[in-house]
């Protein structure tokens, strides 16, 4: 039906089309050649000098990493942040899970719940810490009022002056500013079950708790390994909330891993330690992402 | 549902007969408790919220009162008045700095994944594979890691200190996300719509910008809203980034009530300065909610 020529011809054509498409693809792959794949190259490389912020730098091999190994600061940083991250992970999918089971059922004023429950997340982390900074204040916070007045403590709490205190403290601000976020992944994944399934379990006669249990949780599974990966990825990367909170003190014991980095290089202005740092940081995420995702390939 | 009336409906109707009237006292009782601890709950995640506007709006000296009101006793602006005054160029000059680097984000990521998107979409060209895997893997590796570097490179391109520079930084991080969501929008749109148009005589970019940008709004307001909320509220490339106080953006500027040279908290004007920070995040989430869970799924949907 089609002569040879002519089809050879749009063939030439549609080459010559797609060949187009790299042009517009260029900005976005240049803009990422630029601004991040040679900065991830230039922290290897930094990591591997001695690099001050200003003047001379001199290759010294691997010896920021052999520093970083036998350096306590480091890993008390890492534990501090992992012990955060677990934190903050274990309660936060709680958190969300249950909140988006409390607003599964379109009720009157459900929407409104939903808003409430999300609110926080809008609000950046910085805001929210200078916010909870001044709910958590030992003289002028509101929450030692409550607790006082609940009779739950007999004196104002310092909070952010004990280091096992604020961890609790930037933990529940943590799980309050990012909980709703995880809600709404819950609640896509809610929708998407269908009626019939809730309607045979009533059939068979099982409880609410039962419905969940055997229902919706294990229906949910991917939806759990996102809210998990998201969560520890998120938290893992901890910075702003502790700058503003705490400002890594009391005594440095509230610094975490970026926090690690950013005082090495810009404040105690070694690039190159600060450098080597980000790259273990970098390889330890990667390890628990990989971990991550070998353990949910294994449950489906 | 439709397809199958006559299996669905006399098994719904047998639920409701059998389980409905015994079960409904205790339902009726179930409710009230639910709606008490769903409201108690949004009370402590609205609280903090509801607390930092309620000071921001007392005295000074009433924010700072201990034990702390529950309601102003006065009226007043006095700490709105005070953020204007701290810092080189006051909370509403990082204001104006935060919106210049968040828009200028905005344009870049939107102008560059949509043009992404849309090669990826619609143009098989070689190396396509490739070039979306190598953009997306960006995604996976953290920002905070290749700070060192970027700082390096834009005092290179003399970018410290500017909003340009930062604008810049920020949309290279949203793109591998933006391009994802831009890429889908463009899929999810009939091949037919730009082969009309390109039938018709329109250039590739012509049938873009004519036919089909129209009906990728959607995806557009989603890259908007996050690369928004990203912008406006990061801190640590911003604190890297930016040294000289006229440049400072709003979370930045926050810490300086922090750090005054009296070495107290202006307790009042800090909740004022989290108050401006946070209203244009909730306006233009209320605006864009709908886009919101787009981008949530975004990362689901992937698999």
């Amino acid at each position: 039906m089609v002569d040879a020529v002519s089809s050879r011809r749009r063939a030439g054509i549609v080459t010559r089309r797609n060949r187009r498409g790299l042009w517009y693809v260029m900005p976005a792959l240049a803009m990422t050649l630029v601004f991040f794949t040679t900065p991830l190259l230039g922290t290897m490389w930094t990591s591997l000098h001695d690099w001050p912020l200003y003047g001379d730098s001199t290759f010294i091999g691997m010896d920021n990493y052999r520093t970083a190994w036998n350096d306590p600061a480091f890993w008390s940083t890492l534990l501090f942040t992992v012990q955060f991250m677990a934190a903050v992970t274990l309660i936060g999918v709680i958190v969300s899970f249950g909140l988006a089971l409390i607003v599964r059922t379109p009720r009157r004023g459900v929407g409104l719940l939903r808003t409430a429950y999300f609110l926080p997340v809008t609000v950046g982390y910085a805001a929210a810490g200078f916010l909870w900074f001044y709910l958590l204040d030992g003289r002028v916070g509101v929450v030692n009022d409550v607790l006082l007045r609940l009779g739950i403590v007999d004196a104002p709490v310092q909070w952010l002056a004990d280091v096992d205190t604020s961890f609790w403290a930037i933990v529940a601000m943590s799980v309050w500013k990012s909980a709703g976020f995880g809600m709404v992944i819950f609640l896509i994944g809610m929708q998407a079950i269908p009626n019939e399934l809730y309607e045979a379990f009533r059939v068979d006669g099982a409880n609410g708790r039962q419905t969940v249990r055997h229902l919706t949780i294990p229906l949910l599974r991917n939806n759990f390994a996102l809210v998990m990966v998201l969560n520890v990825a998120l938290n893992m990367l901890a910075f702003d909330q502790f700058y503003a909170m705490t400002g890594g003190g009391p005594n440095g014991e509230t610094v975490t891993a970026v926090y690690n980095v950013f005082l090495n290089a810009f404040e105690y202005q070694k690039l190159g330690y600060g450098s080597a740092l980000a790259m273990m940081l970098l390889v330890v995420l990667a390890l628990v992402s990989f971990a991550q995702l070998a353990i949910f390939r294994r449950r489906t | 549902m439709t397809t199958t009336p006559t299996t669905t409906e006399p098994r719904s109707v047998a639920v409701s007969h059998d389980d409905g009237p015994a079960r409904r006292p205790g339902r009726g009782s179930h409710r009230l408790l639910w709606y008490a601890g769903a409201i108690a709950l949004a009370a402590v995640f609205v609280f903090p919220l509801y607390w930092a506007f309620v000071s921001s709006v007392k005295t000074e000296e009433q924010a700072a009162a201990s034990p702390p009101t529950w309601f102003p006793e006065q009226f007043s602006t006095e700490n709105y008045a005070r953020m204007g005054e701290i810092g080189a160029t006051g909370i509403y000059g990082a204001l104006l700095n935060s919106a210049i680097a968040t828009g200028l984000a905005i344009v870049f990521t939107v102008v560059l994944s949509t043009l992404a998107g849309y090669g990826f979409s619609r143009f098989r060209f070689p190396g396509r594979g490739i070039v979306f895997a190598f953009i997306l893997l960006t995604f996976m590796i953290p920002f905070q890691s290749i700070l060192i570097p970027l700082y390096q490179l834009l005092t290179e391109l003399q970018l410290t200190n500017s909003m340009l520079g930062l604008a810049l930084v920020y949309a290279t991080w949203q793109l591998p996300f933006a391009v994802f969501v831009m890429r889908n929008s463009f899929d999810e749109l009939p091949h037919t719509l730009d082969e009309a148009a390109m039938l018709d005589g329109c250039g590739t970019l012509r049938a873009l910008v004519r036919v089909l940008l129209p009906s990728a709004v959607p995806g557009i307001l989603t890259v908007v809203l996050f690369t928004f909320l990203f912008s406006w509220n990061e801190l640590l490339a911003a604190l890297v980034m930016v040294s000289d106080a006229e440049r400072f953006t709003v979370p930045v500027q926050l810490s300086l009530v922090l750090s005054n040279q009296f070495g107290t908290v202006e307790w009042g004007a800090l909740q004022a300065g989290v108050v401006l920070t946070v209203l244009p995040c909730m306006a233009i989430f209320f605006l864009l909610q709908r886009h919101y869970q787009a981008g949530a799924t975004a990362g689901s949907v992937k698999e």
